[in-house]
Formats: structure tokens, C-alpha cells, sequence
């Protein structure tokens, strides 16, 4: 028998009670659910149970925008010593809401390929900082307004005095459309030509410009980019210390993995730098309070960084720039860069930028803006010379070629 | 937020080392004077389960500063951090029964000493005033009250204050009855318990309330 059983039974008739009761559920009403502190979801398994990353590019591209805000914040609790605190920031910006991001690439090379070019990526309602670690937040087709992104891929040439390979790409997805326009330069189509035959056919079509039609944002879009972002069975790649892995899970949904190379267990710097990546795991999750931010400001500036310098641009505007010390044995694969933040009062971190990588060169640039892209932009009529430029339905191919996971692309 | 983390059960504190310890004969004969082996020392009670109680209590504190400094999240969060890091440091010596008391205390001297450092408790937080209190509940028992009062902030915190003193169970029960829409059939089923003992145990969390309301432990 339940030992609850017996309590208090309710006394019948009691109207001063029933009044109380009356009051207080008018009161529940009015004042609603009071906010569950995040920490719950340390309290029950149900509440931890991972969910799925459905659409990991975005999760991804949303945790790289929440690092550079977080790693921001945090060093900029330094200079401005008592007049402003940790906490304070970075309750500011978890609530602060953006309505785009801009993600750009300045002659990124990495392996004898280089990139340029520019994500532009915007909502449809504007989102909060704090959400971007919710999933459901970012997941749906009904988020994500428009984006639209254009690159040139330069690769070296194979042997000495060839021509470099020069692939340009361009496209847009809506609701309502998406396309992608690839022009390959006649070294591009040789080399992938070489490499692959398939390939090949595909980039004869390329060399006078290609239109493929990708589809819509729906579902079947998110659908059909997880099944080919994401391999059948597990993938990872371990390059300069950035550990990525992906992976298709039972549902067929992805799931990415990205995490840095911890330097040898028991080494000098093995423990701090495991607390380093604990404290970011709780700024990127949105845990991190000022105790936290405190002590990975401290860490970044003692034991990881080797200078950061803030330049006040006026109108209050602050530029921050930390480098971080130079690879050594042992040392993890963020040595060696360098971060710049731009931080205004009014409105908080601009931009992040980062630059200096190890085995890269170039700049990535993440820049919060909420403008709406130039529709003209958005359409592919511009670049088709009628006669020449190819129409594909990309769609149309998959079903043809690809596994049954691709077809209900 | 899960279904049954508010609702979970408190497991049963265990019983007092210190009973045990009284009733060790050999410190009967220490006292004594005899001058025989030195008495064998007792072992320390062992530390808390800081996780258990971070599961168990963490809601209700959180709660309790909230509804404290103005509904500020942030702040609240910023506070409750503060508090288990305090207890990471402190709360080994503590006896794993004496732990929700202890950390509701640990809990209002953080609170006491934020206000002392940002220079004053901002008027618009409303003091734990018994008299005020007292008269809420009385009228709670009269009348209806008229929704201007139901919307007014200072009473709605003078109300949400008085349940965060509440044992941790029956705040629980409260919050999760009369603000999250739970019905008793929901919480008969959660909890395991017939829906007659679910009226009982919210009858007598009612009670409870009400000489919380017309009380102030600040």
C-alpha cells in the first residue's frame, strides 16, 4: 500500500479553503509557468535525452555564431573591469535577438585550395542568442527565411606550369525556390574529369555554366541534405586537431560531432586544457555564469593567450585582438590564431573574426546582420545565356542514381 | 522541463551518525578518566550527495530566487551558480540530512549579500512584510479577489514568496497544480498515489501556505 495513502484527507465543506484554492488558481493563471532554470535538464532522463540534429549545417553554422559571441563576452570582461560585468554581458546577449548572419570567407586556403566568398543566411523571425543551443529552435523550414551564398574555389595546379582549377558557385534557397549555379573553368573540368569520369560529364556541363535546381526550404530539402550530408556509417576526419565526425542515425536524421584534440592525458597542459573545454561547454550551452566566465577569462588570458588588446574605436565601440600563443608540442589546434571581436555598447558584438589558423590561411568573418538579402540576388535568371547555360533538376538525378534514402529528396 | 523532475520524491534521510556515536561505550570510559587506549574516533559522516541534491533541490531554489530579485533569470541563474559552487567547496562537512537546510541558508545569505553589494534591495521587490502577508491570506480565504490584485507584481511576489518557503514537496505540488495546469488525475498518476490523496496532499500544502503567508522566516 502506498504510505501516501492515508494523508490528510480533505476536510468536506471547508469554504475558507475553497476560496484560497479559487484565489490561487487565479493566480496560477495570471502569473503562469515560472522559468525552468537550465540546470533541469540535469535532473531526469527525460529531460537529457539528446534529440537529433535534423539539419546539422545550420546547428552547426548557429554553434559557431554562439562560440564567437561567447568568446567575445568573455574577453571583453577584462578592460572594462568593474563598470561592467561577465554577467551582465552575457545575460545581454543571450537575450539578444539577431535576425541574419553573414559568414565570410577571405581567401581562406587551406591544401592548396582557396576560398572566397559569402554566406548570407536570414530568419524569418528574429531568434535569441540563448536559443541557438535548443535545437527545435532552428531545426524547422520555418526558421530559416532566405540565404543565399557565392563562392570561387581556386585549387593549385596538379603539375608545374598547369592551369589552376577555378570552380564558381553561386545559389539561393526561399520557401518558395532553390538553385545553384556552378561554372567550372576548363582546368576544373580536366582535373575532376581525371579524378572521376561521372564527375567529369558533370563538369563538361559546368564549363558553360550549369543551373541545378535543388529544390525548396522544406522538408524534403532538409531530408534529402541530411541523407547526403551524412554517411550511411560513421565518418570522421581529424584535421589540424579539429575532430569532426559524422554520422546517420537510426531515424535517418544527422549528426555531427565536432571537438577539439585534447594534448596527451597527464601532460602539464592536458588539465587545463580540459577545464578550458569545460568552461566553453558552458558558455556554448548558455550554463556558464559569472563564476565560469571568470575562470575561462582567467585561463585564456594566463595560461592560452598570449596577448589581447582592446582599441577603443570611439562612439563606443571596442575592438578586441588575442593571439594565442604558437603551436607547441602537446598544444591543442586553436594555438596560433588570432581573434578579433568588434563590440559595440548600443548593440554588442558586431562581428568575430578569425584569422591565422594553423594550416590556414585567410579570414573567417561572422557578422550579425539583419538587412534582407537584395532580391535580385535571389533569382538565377541573371546568370543563364540562353543557348549555352544547362538546366538540371538535381532532384530528378538523385532519384535516379542514388540510394532510397536520396530518392524522396 | 520534464514531466516528473518537480515532482520526484525525497528519498528518506538516512539515519544520524551522531546517535550511533553518542552510544559508543568506549567514550564513556574516555570520560571517565580511565587512562586506557585513546578512544577510537568515530568516522566522519560522509559527504553529502551534492548531485542527488542538485536533482532534488535545484528547481525550488532556483525558484526561491527568482521570485526574489524581480523575476531576473539571469540573475537568479547567476545566483544559484554561486550556490553550488559554494556548496562544491563547504558542503562536505555538512550531514547529507542537514543539506536542504543548509543550502536554503546558503541561499539567503547569497541573496542578502547581492543586495548589500549593489547598494540597496530595489523598490520594486516586494519585502517579506508578515502583516501584508497576513492580510493576503486572510482576504484569499474571504472574498474572490479582483483581478487588478491578481495582476498587482508586489502581491503576486508576496504570494510566490511564501511558496518557495515551503517544504520542497509541497512547493512542488503548488507550482505544479495551480501554474503549470496540472490536473490531479495527472499527478495522481506521477507521483503513484490515488487521486484522493493527491486533494489531501494539496489541502494540506494549502494550509501550509497560508501560515506562510501570514509568516516571515526574513
Amino acid at each position: 500500500m502506498n504510505p501516501h495513502e492515508n494523508d490528510n484527507p480533505t476536510p468536506r465543506h471547508d469554504e475558507a479553503d475553497a476560496l484560497f484554492d479559487a484565489n490561487l488558481r487565479a493566480f496560477g493563471t495570471k502569473i503562469g509557468p515560472l522559468p525552468a532554470h537550465a540546470a533541469l535538464r540535469l535532473a531526469g532522463t527525460q529531460a537529457v535525452a539528446p534529440r537529433p540534429a535534423r539539419h546539422p549545417r545550420w546547428l552547426a553554422w548557429g554553434s559557431a555564431m554562439a562560440a564567437c559571441i561567447a568568446a567575445g563576452a568573455v574577453i571583453f570582461s577584462q578592460p572594462w573591469g568593474n563598470r561592467v560585468e561577465a554577467s551582465t554581458i552575457i545575460g545581454g546577449l543571450r537575450t539578444k535577438e539577431f535576425g541574419g548572419v553573414n559568414i565570410v570567407f577571405d581567401r581562406v586556403s587551406s591544401q592548396g585550395t582557396t576560398i572566397d566568398g559569402v554566406v548570407r543566411m536570414r530568419l524569418k523571425d528574429p531568434i535569441s542568442i540563448d536559443r541557438l543551443d535548443d535545437p527545435k529552435a532552428i531545426d524547422s523550414n520555418a526558421r530559416l527565411g532566405a540565404a543565399y551564398g557565392k563562392f570561387t574555389l581556386t585549387s593549385d595546379p596538379i603539375a608545374d606550369g598547369g592551369e589552376p582549377s577555378v570552380i564558381d558557385a553561386e545559389g539561393s534557397l526561399t520557401p518558395a525556390s532553390g538553385w545553384m549555379y556552378v561554372r567550372a573553368s576548363d582546368g576544373a573540368a580536366r582535373q575532376m574529369a581525371e579524378g572521376n569520369p561521372m564527375a567529369g560529364a558533370v563538369a563538361g556541363l559546368a564549363q558553360h555554366g550549369v543551373v541545378l535546381n535543388i529544390g525548396s526550404l522544406d522538408d524534403r530539402f532538409f531530408d534529402g541534405l541530411n541523407a547526403m550530408v551524412c554517411p550511411a556509417s560513421r565518418q570522421s576526419s581529424d584535421l589540424g586537431g579539429l575532430h569532426t565526425s559524422v554520422e546517420r542515425t537510426a531515424d535517418g536524421h544527422g549528426k555531427v560531432s565536432v571537438g577539439l584534440r585534447v594534448p596527451t592525458p597527464g601532460s602539464p597542459s592536458a588539465e587545463q586544457f580540459s577545464r578550458l573545454i569545460g568552461y566553453a561547454r558552458m558558455v556554448l550551452s548558455g550554463k556558464a555564469r559569472q563564476n565560469e566566465l571568470e575562470q575561462m577569462r582567467s585561463m585564456l588570458q594566463n595560461d592560452f593567450a598570449q596577448k589581447a588588446t582592446v582599441q577603443t574605436l570611439g562612439a563606443g565601440r571596442f575592438l578586441l585582438t588575442t593571439n594565442l600563443p604558437p603551436p607547441s608540442e602537446g598544444a591543442s589546434a586553436v594555438s596560433g590564431g588570432m581573434l578579433r571581436v568588434l563590440y559595440e555598447q548600443s548593440g554588442g558584438v558586431r562581428w568575430a573574426e578569425f584569422s591565422g589558423m594553423p594550416d590556414t590561411a585567410g579570414t573567417i568573418r561572422v557578422e550579425f546582420d539583419s538587412e534582407p538579402i537584395d532580391p535580385s540576388l535571389l533569382g538565377y535568371e541573371r546568370l543563364v545565356n540562353t543557348g549555352t547555360t544547362n538546366y538540371l533538376d538535381l532532384r530528378v538525378i538523385m532519384r535516379m542514381f542514388m540510394p532510397p534514402l536520396l530518392r524522396a529528396w | 522541463m520534464g514531466d516528473c523532475v518537480l515532482l520526484r520524491q525525497a528519498p528518506r534521510a538516512p539515519t544520524l551518525p551522531v546517535l550511533e556515536r553518542s552510544a559508543d561505550p568506549s567514550s564513556v570510559r574516555a570520560h571517565a578518566g580511565t587512562p586506557a587506549a585513546p578512544a577510537p574516533v568515530a568516522p566522519p559522516p560522509p559527504p553529502p550527495d551534492l548531485a542527488a541534491a542538485h536533482d532534488r533541490l535545484g528547481a525550488s531554489l532556483y525558484r526561491f530566487f527568482y521570485v526574489r530579485v524581480s523575476r531576473d533569470e539571469h540573475l537568479a541563474a547567476d545566483l544559484l551558480q554561486q550556490l553550488w559552487a559554494a556548496a562544491a567547496r563547504n558542503a562536505s562537512r555538512v550531514p547529507e540530512a542537514e543539506i536542504e537546510f543548509w543550502l536554503r541558508g546558503v541561499a539567503r545569505n547569497l541573496l542578502n549579500t547581492h543586495w548589500r553589494r549593489v547598494g540597496s534591495r530595489p523598490t520594486h521587490v516586494a519585502m517579506e512584510d508578515s502583516h501584508t502577508g497576513a492580510a493576503l491570506a486572510e482576504r484569499m480565504t474571504r472574498e474572490r479577489l479582483p483581478a487588478d490584485e491578481l495582476e498587482r507584481r508586489q502581491t503576486q511576489d508576496r504570494l510566490l514568496q511564501a511558496i518557495t518557503r515551503l517544504p520542497q514537496a509541497d512547493q512542488d505540488l503548488i507550482f505544479a497544480h495551480y501554474f503549470e495546469g496540472a490536473q490531479q488525475v495527472d499527478l495522481s498518476k506521477r507521483l503513484g498515489m490515488s487521486a484522493r490523496a493527491i486533494e489531501g496532499r494539496l489541502y494540506r500544502a494549502r494550509q501550509l501556505l497560508r501560515d506562510a503567508l501570514k509568516e516571515s522566516d526574513e
